[in-house]
């Protein structure tokens, strides 16, 4: 058995590993939902989703839309980041440190 | 001189422009000395901070494109700019979750450097890097077109002399201070840009009397298109052409070389991770002021005669929109500094092209395939030093021949290539145990195939610049094609593969687990 193959079969790689997957396919994940669901808007606008939030003024749902978006793009991308430096990097240092994976890169 | 020129020369945009220059020169300079071996000519020693590596990447994602581009389209087509720049992010959090730290952890230089850690055959790297070549130099070719015409119409330098001042004084850039003087001239750029856009609003602000809420119901109110102005559909005309968008915009921004290059310059995926989080919070900050600028000029320029030509069009084309309105609130003060930084807009985006076409070409290709391996550090250096002048003549030569054609088309071309060659390789070799280097290979042929027929079969380039008519591909992105044709190739190539050199991939990813969540080992594995 390979030195590798002993590290991946380590219960706290594999947690790992499984947790990484997670936080980065539901946040990628609700990411793309929502960008698919404003190029739907966008395509089906005048016949199907022409809603305006507040009657008579001009804030209309494709633009509350964006901005929550824009946002959530920051706030996708910041809660990964800290997810995986609170969460994985402990984890990751455990490895590291059980199985003397000891390199420059990986914090 | 050229046509209708917007600016005269003054005192103020002289000095504006003579002082980024020199900045840029001692940067440079500075730079250059600190940079002897492919480690710090490609990566800066891998020693950028999270915050600068988050500052240059925001440098390098916003071009002069962005600044003018998106303005125009807010002022013509109001909602449809909002969408060009949520578009134009959406990438950044898939870049985080599932590039970022992995590209980091595998990777040198480039990420073909990724592709080759699993699979050793040649023909991955021919084809990595020839579609980072072909993103990169037609994202270069929009970029000098733009730079240009900009530079033409703002001081009445000729096309031709604009073209190649901007090509000369990148390859001086990145020859002498290689990926740290790159670096240092997008973080630049990144601080200008920021302090342009906050200036300008606030003064547009402060001259309409408004605020944002009540600017987007004044901006409407003015607008010659009334209400349906806010409303989607203008810029996109049909939905295969939204979708298309949409998908390119998504699929493409995570295999732009030039920005996936970035990620190596750091010392380690924890400033991996800082540099997405703040490049992404840097480019929606900067979106959201950019588009309640673009209301602010709307509101300001509606009904301003001054701006129109004697066909009643604007001058400089609607491109210029920001720049009528830096004039009209600013003098050519505000003007001068406007136009210095997008000068230095452009300037950081195209050194951070060349970069990732010299790094393709000199380690990736030279390097990589063509000597095996088997070069030392000075070789290669002086190998990328020589393909960033050929690269910077070839800019220029393509943006001098390219001349007139439509920027942001060029722009999508880049993407649309990246999105179906970079991209479904990437992402098939790090996520996907069974993936073969021959799907990889067929697959990202039939993508770049795919998208560059196509493209040359849609109405602009077969009506447009061949001048045919009754084009044979309606649409005007071929992403939606291109892209699920490359994954769906990889996908049925790879099951098919049943060759050894397939079996030796698929135990290469059980072997690269470990170095792509825990970072590279220094020293053998300890037991015990």
């Amino acid at each position: 058995m390979t030195d590798t193959t002993t590290l991946v079969r380590d219960p706290d790689f594999i947690r790992l590993r499984r947790l990484q997957r997670r936080y980065a396919f539901a946040i990628a994940g609700s990411v793309v939902v929502f960008y698919a669901s404003l190029g739907v808007a966008m395509a089906y606008w005048p016949e199907v989703l022409d809603i305006r939030l507040v009657p008579g003024r001009w804030i209309t749902i494709g633009l509350v839309w964006n901005v929550l978006g824009l946002l959530g793009w920051f706030a996708a991308t910041a809660t990964y980041a800290a997810l995986s430096t609170r969460r994985l990097t402990p984890l990751r240092a455990r490895i590291r440190q059980r199985h003397g994976w000891n390199g420059p890169d990986g914090a | 001189m050229g046509g209708t020129v917007l600016m005269a020369p003054s005192l103020t945009s002289s000095l504006t422009f003579v002082l980024i220059l020199g900045a840029s020169l001692l940067i440079t300079w500075q730079a250059g000395r600190r940079t002897r071996s492919s480690s710090e000519f490609y990566a800066a020693s891998h020693s950028i901070g999270g915050f600068s590596n988050g500052l240059a990447i925001a440098g390098d994602h916003l071009s002069a494109g962005t600044l003018l581009g998106v303005t125009a389209v807010i002022y013509t087509d109001g909602y449809d700019g909002l969408i060009y720049m949520t578009g134009g992010a959406v990438g950044y959090p898939l870049l985080m979750c599932l590039l970022a730290e992995r590209l980091r952890n595998l990777g040198s230089y480039t990420f073909v450097d990724v592709l080759s850690a699993r699979f050793r055959e040649t023909s991955i790297r021919v084809l990595a890097a020839t579609g980072t070549l072909v993103a990169a130099v037609l994202y270069l070719i929009s970029q000098m077109v733009a730079g240009g015409a900009l530079f033409e119409v703002l001081f009445g330098i000729r096309y031709p002399w604009a073209v190649a001042m901007v090509g000369g004084l990148t390859v001086l850039y990145v020859s002498v201070g290689g990926m740290l003087a790159t670096t240092w001239v997008q973080m630049t750029k990144a601080v200008l840009l920021m302090m342009s856009i906050l200036v300008l609003l606030a003064l547009l602000m402060l001259n309409l009397g408004e605020g944002p809420l009540s600017l987007l119901e004044s901006a409407a109110r003015v607008h010659q298109r009334g209400e349906e102005w806010l409303s989607p559909g203008q810029f996109l005309p049909d939905r295969v052409s939204i979708f298309a968008f949409v998908l390119t915009g998504l699929v493409g921004m995570v295999g732009l070389p030039h920005l996936l290059m970035r990620f190596f310059t750091v010392p380690d995926a924890r400033q991996a991770r800082r540099s997405a989080v703040f490049a992404t919070g840097y480019i929606v900050t900067f979106s959201l002021l950019l588009w309640i600028t673009g209301l602010g000029i709307v509101v300001l320029l509606a009904g301003n005669t001054e701006i129109l030509d004697e066909q009643g069009a604007m001058i400089g084309s609607t491109n210029m929109a920001i720049m009528h309105a830096a004039r009209i609130i600013g003098g050519n003060v505000l003007l001068g500094f406007m136009a210095s930084v997008a000068f230095a807009t452009l300037l950081a985006v195209v050194c951070g092209l060349v970069l990732a076409a010299a790094a393709a070409l000199a380690h990736d290709l030279y390097s990589g395939v063509y000597k095996r391996g088997r070069t030392d550090d000075r070789t290669e250096v002086r190998a990328s030093r020589i393909a960033v002048v050929g690269l910077g003549v070839v800019a220029v030569a393509l943006g001098i021949q390219f001349r007139g054609q439509n920027v942001a088309y060029l722009t999508a071309l880049a993407f649309t290539v990246a999105a179906s060659v970079n991209t479904p390789a990437l992402v098939a070799a790090l996520f996907w145990r069974g993936a073969s280097a021959r799907g990889l290979i067929v697959g990202g042929w039939v993508g770049m195939v795919v998208s560059v027929v196509l493209l040359a079969l849609s109405p602009a380039v077969w009506e447009g610049a061949l001048g045919l008519e009754n084009a044979p591909f309606p649409w005007i992105y071929p992403g939606l094609f291109s892209i699920p044709a490359a994954a769906l190739v990889i996908v049925v190539v790879s099951l098919a593969d049943r060759s050894p050199a397939a079996m030796l991939g698929r135990s290469r990813y059980d072997e690269l687990l470990a170095p792509s969540v825990l970072g590279r080992r220094d020293t053998p594995v300890i037991r015990h």
